[in-house]
């Protein structure tokens, strides 16, 4: 991991009240931050309350990886396959609310490739699943009357051949 | 509160658009608030390749009666609910069309892309025209795309009049346009792709593949269409040209020639060989040809076999 001992640290708050120090140039990746550096309301500590500790982080853990620069073009390749890797993993989380926390965080925080990331790991955890496992694995209520529900299945059958 | 809806609605749409078309219908029956998320959805792919189908054949007897050629039953029932599954999905569409994706297994048969190109317009009535659908109709559909990939038996799709020099309303939102199964030897080729290059004024990248051409009969070849035809196409915006399967041909390079004399902002041309074919001279007179950009960087690259190699120019 490379760091330099230069760069400016920026001080982060998570809701629960835990701080983190990072480098200010990995930081930046996140747009919302980064407008804050530039509106001069980074001087103290940003407070993040709607990110907790446990987020905020595996999101520093992401956007430090995708921070480290490659010295040089063979370095590149290898770089870029290491970090598709890296992304390989970092979505595979224990938990699901896991992911949904990082998906808010990312969208909160505005890092594109962090959104664009766990928004396709939750698109692929829905690909293949029957109605009612989608239904359990995110919790959701059915609250169709049968009759209903016969409707909806009607109106696109054609989706549920 | 469940996991998934307690996300912000433009996150759901995003998810919703990174599934398959069908998955995404089918989240329709969660529950009463998921009924209708998935038919708002700015994306859409319809892939004839992706898409599943099942044995069961009730229901689509009367599209089946109107698909044509009697064999091949299976391939025709597959068919047929590709197009019953667009007509399905565009009754049901509300809101803008930014990213639209059309591929259909080529079996050069133009009447079920005419097919297609109807039911792409049955929920908005923009095709005026009381004659038969050409491709021309397919974009009047899709007046605010932003990306557009086509895949079809694209040189098949013209009516009797050929191709016009500009569409009706220009493609004012249009950044990247994909064609695959482009064939510059074609009568069509060449002008297909200039029609779209005048109607789309902001269009930053432009993706080719390139069809074998050996196929096309010696009557659809193109006789007197050249480049200097086109000598009004200026692409203000055009930023990358990428061309796959490219085997050299004096047309092909013709074209990259007219795209960096024309383009005052490319940065970038990748260019991928089907094999190496390319020989130096015919390399340098691309790099000695005229440019608009100051920067532009062409990048070849040979994909074929074992060995791929990569040269870079600047």
């Amino acid at each position: 991991m490379s760091s330099s001992s230069s760069s400016k640290m920026i001080e982060l708050r998570s809701s629960d009240g835990e701080t983190f120090h990072v480098e200010e140039t990995v930081v930046l990746q996140s747009e919302t931050i980064k407008q804050m550096i530039d509106d001069d309301c980074a001087n103290a500590a940003i407070p993040l309350p709607n990110v907790t500790s446990m987020t905020l982080a595996k999101v520093i853990e992401y956007i430090k990886k995708h921070a480290e620069k490659p010295k040089d073009d063979d370095d590149k390749k290898v770089a870029e396959e290491d970090l598709k890797k890296f992304d390989a993993e970092f979505v595979k989380v224990d938990q699901e609310s896991m992911l949904f926390d990082l998906v808010r965080a990312a969208n909160y925080l505005n890092i594109k490739s962090l959104l664009d990331l766990t928004c396709q790991a939750v698109a692929d955890s829905i690909k293949d699943l029957s109605v009612e496992e989608v239904r359990k694995k995110f919790n959701i209520q059915n609250d169709f009357t049968p009759e209903e529900e016969a409707k909806v299945r009607k109106e696109n059958a054609w989706a549920f051949d | 509160m469940d996991m998934i809806s307690n996300l912000p609605s433009s996150i759901v749409e995003t998810i919703l658009c990174l599934l398959p078309i069908q998955e995404a219908a089918r989240t329709s029956i969660l529950s009463r608030e998921w009924r209708y998320r998935w038919i708002k959805i700015p994306k859409i792919a319809f892939i004839e390749n992706a898409f599943q189908v099942s044995t069961d054949e009730a229901e689509l007897s009367v599209l089946e009666q109107s698909c044509v050629i009697p064999n091949e039953r299976k391939e025709i029932n597959k068919k047929c609910k590709f197009i019953h599954a667009i007509n399905q999905v565009m009754t049901m569409h509300e809101g803008p069309i930014h990213e639209f994706t059309l591929s259909t297994e080529t079996d050069d048969s133009w009447i079920e892309i005419e097919h297609i190109i109807s039911q792409l317009d049955i929920n908005n009535h923009l095709i005026h025209s009381s004659d038969d659908c050409t491709i021309i109709n397919l974009f009047e559909c899709l007046p605010v795309v932003e990306k557009l990939s086509i895949l079809l038996a694209i040189v098949e799709c013209f009516g009797e009049d050929g191709i016009p020099q500009e569409l009706p309303n220009a493609l004012v939102h249009m950044r990247y346009l994909y064609i695959g199964e482009i064939c510059f030897i074609h009568k069509y080729g060449l002008p297909l792709l200039a029609l779209l290059m005048r109607s789309s004024p902001k269009l930053e990248k432009l993706k080719l593949e390139i069809l074998d051409d050996s196929w096309v009969e010696k009557c659809d070849r193109s006789d007197c269409v050249t480049l200097k035809d086109y000598s009004d196409i200026w692409l203000e915006h055009l930023k990358e040209l990428e061309i796959e399967n490219m085997i050299y041909r004096e047309t092909q390079l013709d074209f990259v020639k007219f795209v960096l004399a024309k383009s005052p902002v490319l940065k970038k041309v990748r260019l991928f060989l089907q094999e190496e074919v390319g020989k130096d001279e015919q390399m340098q007179t691309l790099l000695d040809s005229p440019r608009a950009s100051l920067e532009v960087q062409i990048i070849v690259e040979i994909a074929e076999g074992s060995h791929t190699g990569s040269r870079s120019v600047m």
